[in-house]
């Protein structure tokens, strides 16, 4: 096996537990912060299969543009609707607060 | 094998559906959506890259090659990469979109729970 493919292989593995995170980390900063390295994890991925004007932009949009946008989107709701404060999705582990994390 | 890589995208297509169909979050239903697309990029610089590839850039073949390898296999595919470029411009924008009717749902129902909006219900 080349050093081709043990880099490929690292990188997807990188993706999907970055993926796996998106959907498991109930607080929504922290799962807009794993979506951001699925992002950067996909330009690595994209310079090693030889696509590297794909990893420039996906650098700029994925690791940086998207968390941006998902970020005012959170502070916006959470700033003029909600008033909660942390904000989490509603109906997971509500009550056992900041245990573990 | 670039196998792997198929199955890596199908894998992350059906984790960002899981979180579409699963997840009462509005956010977190768009980073589903978000995940989707990331896996059709994935899917597209898979199909785009050949053995032993190298990137499809023109200014000169790369080194210890000639012009005639390049046309012969041995430049990974520019027309699927410039279909993952668009298909990456576009998605941003498509997302700001989403989220920009996120947040005037939230401001008008007060909520970002999906059950509570009732009269989206069909």
């Amino acid at each position: 096996m080349s050093e081709f493919w043990v880099l490929d292989y690292l990188v997807l593995a990188l993706i999907l537990g970055s993926a796996v995170l998106v959907v498991r980390v109930t607080n929504l900063p922290g799962a807009t912060m794993a979506l951001s390295a699925v992002g950067t994890f996909l330009a690595v991925l994209f310079v090693v299969l030889g696509a590297p004007d794909d990893a420039h932009s996906e650098v700029v949009v994925g690791a940086i543009a998207l968390p941006v946008l998902y970020l005012a989107a959170i502070a916006k709701v959470r700033a003029h609707v909600l008033d909660e404060g942390e904000l989490r999705e509603e109906g997971e582990d509500e009550g056992e607060g900041n245990a573990g994390r | 094998m670039i196998v792997a890589n198929y199955l890596t995208s199908a894998a992350v297509f059906c984790l960002g559906l899981y979180t579409l169909l699963t997840r009462r979050n509005m956010i977190k239903m768009v980073m589903g959506l978000s995940l989707m697309e990331g896996s059709t990029y994935l899917l597209f610089v898979s199909l785009a890259y050949r053995a032993r590839s190298t990137a499809p850039v023109l200014l000169g073949p790369p080194h210890g090659q000639s012009p005639n390898q390049l046309a012969h296999g041995d430049a990974a595919d520019p027309v699927l990469q410039n279909f993952c470029l668009t298909a990456i411009v576009i998605g941003v924008a498509v997302t700001a979109v989403f989220l920009a009717v996120v947040v005037r749902i939230a401001q008008h129902y007060r909520t970002l729970d999906s059950d509570d909006v009732r009269e989206m219900r069909g």
